[in-house]
């Protein structure tokens, strides 16, 4: 895993320097690698496939454009989310998203299939799923980079742009939140 | 990991991107500096028609003089000079121009004579002071 990894790394750094030097051919590799794990993030976020795709599309033609402006201190895929998150929120914050998601949450319940329909673990995951939409946007966030794009406190600092402690912080109030949530449900 | 925390990490709902994701993103991509170019094609040759343009006005436009000739017939009484000035305004070739010259150099020679007038006139009056006396 680790030899497949450095492998991944070393081409990855080959195909940014020729995307430096011009060749924007090369820049398919990078779209390839980190496309799934991308559009799968901001669905977690947005719970809107064609959004999804829609922002990490937008995502990657940006860090291909300011590609001048990345850090190479810091991973790729990391500067790759961080700007996925800022086009994120930007939308969020223009589209008044709190309303789109409460008639999301209508929508996903009048959708829901019934109890028989469902096994137990079919069932937690669609009760937690519902409750985390429930959580405000920047709880869902570090929900959704620490469980499931597996990504450090420090990496989703610096994806978010706060603080190490804020992340501990938000992540355990969004644990919490969730808690609450779900007491009694699942 | 507590259970809970495996239970959140267990409710994430797979997705697939669209199958044409890649090629669309890089068809974004590889089409931006073509667009650039085009840009640039459309571009440099509009703006140097402009160019030439204006720089052909602005070497025709002093044989039309009537911009410096209204800074003269700024208000500053309604003298000759002026009035003359703001006919000279009207004229449109070097003719006329060094006609209305002409004019206002004339009205200023005849001002200046009639100042000097006034004050011989002012200068040969006796200086005598009436002091009334009841």
């Amino acid at each position: 895993m680790d030899v497949t990894n450095t492998m991944a790394d070393r081409i990855e750094t080959t195909a940014l320097a020729e995307v430096r030097a011009g060749n924007h051919d090369s820049y398919r590799i990078l779209v390839e690698r980190y496309h799934r794990g991308l559009v799968q993030h901001c669905y977690n976020v947005t719970r809107d496939l064609a959004l999804a795709e829609d922002i990490a599309q937008e995502a990657f033609v940006r860090a291909h454009d300011k590609l001048a402006q990345y850090n190479e201190a810091y991973a790729f895929s990391t500067w790759l989310y961080k700007i996925a998150h800022n086009i994120t929120y930007g939308y969020l914050r223009k589209q008044q998203f709190t309303e789109a998601i409460d008639d999301h949450q209508e929508h996903l319940a009048d959708d829901r299939p019934s109890l028989d329909e469902l096994t137990d673990r079919e069932f937690t995951r669609q009760a937690v799923q519902t409750a985390i939409a429930t959580l405000p946007a920047n709880y869902r966030q570090v929900l959704a980079l620490y469980y499931w794009s597996e990504y450090s406190y420090e990496e989703i600092a610096t994806i978010m742009d706060r603080p190490v402690g804020t992340i501990r912080t938000w992540l355990h109030r969004a644990k919490e939140q969730l808690r609450k949530e779900l007491y009694g449900k699942v | 990991m507590e259970k809970f925390e495996q239970v959140i990490k267990e409710a994430q709902e797979p997705i697939t991107p669209s199958n044409t994701f890649v090629e669309e993103t890089m068809q974004r991509i590889t089409e931006k500096p073509n667009r650039h170019h085009w840009g640039l094609k459309l571009w440099l040759p509009v703006t140097a028609s402009a160019l030439a343009v204006a720089a052909v006005f602005v070497f025709h436009t002093p044989s039309s003089t009537s911009t410096p000739v209204r800074q003269l017939s700024s208000p500053t009484g309604p003298s000759q000079a002026a009035q003359a000035a703001t006919t000279m305004a009207s004229g449109t070739d070097n003719a006329s121009l060094a006609s209305d010259l002409a004019t206002i150099s004339d009205e200023i020679n005849q001002g200046d004579s009639n100042l000097a007038n006034a004050n011989n006139a002012v200068n040969n009056q006796p200086q005598s002071i009436t002091i009334p006396t009841n």
